[in-house]
């Protein structure tokens, strides 16, 4: 494999360990603990196409919130970078700093065709709490990245596999 | 593992950690059962023998006016809390699965401490606290807020289960 492009359903996205925006190394598992993980690497804060996407996620934000389901969102960008254009957005999920592109070159999610900045491919991924890939999207064309919609009826499918109840107990029931 | 805190007149001899001052704030570790009747459960990663002295603030709520952690204000607090600015530590206190049972909000500065946004759910005691009680954890993640079945929040290890 030569980066998680390659990467089918079933298969385990790399437990990364960066810097968060207050510069406090998290790993991906302990930032998914129980719960569905939303995985997002973006190219950063100048590009519009970028800031339109957040603003989708922040809009998605108030339903992750009461369904367990956590985001992360990855960049090039400074640690301080981050906590500035976070902040800007009103996003309340974690966002991850590869400053030294260490983890960019791993997952193979370079950019090519920017020589300015260097930057991630634009890419969403929904994960099992254990990383395991459950979709994902590229989202170098705009339209390639998936709507909200989109990640909701994958999200229900995700977390319908996690919960064992998510058929409730009946009445009748035994505990 | 379990950890608690109670706010006490004097310092209680079963205590893994206390802090010393006008009054008392007591820590457990470890115990599925209070260890005192006025502990009540914090996210045991603020628990630290290591810990540096700190700043407090503690919202402490008598028992008779508890808020529901589904109350509004509640829910607001938590979501300034993973986007304001960092405490060095932060944990909701619990007593059942339902009832905020108060919040404690760790700063190194004074100066800080007006930061806390659960100061807004009650009048909060400040608290200059020494060294060996209190640790760091990093801020909350999100944008998840929901609690996992009377856990004090952000703690949410893989252990746990939400119940809806």
């Amino acid at each position: 494999m030569t980066g998680v492009r390659d990467l089918v359903p079933g298969e385990r996205f790399p437990d990364l360990s960066l810097p968060d925006s207050d510069g406090n190394v998290r790993r991906l598992t302990e930032l998914a603990g129980p719960d569905p993980l939303l995985v997002h690497t973006y190219r950063g804060w100048f590009c519009p196409k970028e800031r339109a996407y957040l603003r989708r996620l922040v809009d998605l934000q108030g339903d992750a919130e009461v369904a367990y389901t956590r985001f992360v969102s990855l960049s090039v960008e400074s640690p301080a970078v981050n906590g500035a254009f976070r902040a800007g957005l009103d996003a309340r999920w974690t966002f991850l700093s590869d400053e030294d592109r260490t983890a960019l070159n791993g997952l193979g999610l370079r950019e090519v065709t920017d020589t300015v900045h260097d930057p991630y491919l634009p890419t969403v991924w929904l994960l099992a709490p254990d990383l395991t890939v459950h979709r994902w999207w590229m989202g170098y064309w705009y339209w390639g990245r998936p709507t909200l919609d989109e990640l909701r009826v994958e999200l229900r499918a995700l977390t319908r596999g996690l919960r064992k109840d998510w058929d409730p107990p009946r009445p009748d029931d035994k505990p | 593992m379990n950890a608690w805190l109670a706010l006490l007149g004097e310092r209680p001899h079963d205590a893994d950690l206390a802090s010393a001052g006008g009054r008392v704030l007591a820590g457990w570790r470890s115990g599925r059962e209070a260890p005192h009747p006025e502990a009540r459960r914090v996210d045991p990663r603020l628990l630290d023998p290591d810990g540096a002295g700190a700043w407090v603030s503690l919202v402490w709520p008598d028992r008779a006016v508890m808020p529901l952690f589904d109350d509004g204000a509640v829910l607001q607090a938590r979501r300034a809390a993973q986007h304001g600015v960092a405490p060095r530590a932060v944990s909701t206190l619990v007593v059942d699965s339902t009832h905020f049972a108060g919040s404690i909000w760790v700063v190194d500065h004074p100066g800080a401490l007006d930061d806390d946004p659960f100061r807004r759910l009650g009048t909060p005691l400040v608290l200059e606290v020494g060294a060996g009680l209190l640790g760091s954890t990093p801020r909350p993640y999100g944008p998840a807020l929901e609690r996992y079945s009377g856990a004090p929040w952000p703690w949410d290890g893989a252990s746990r289960r939400p119940t809806t």
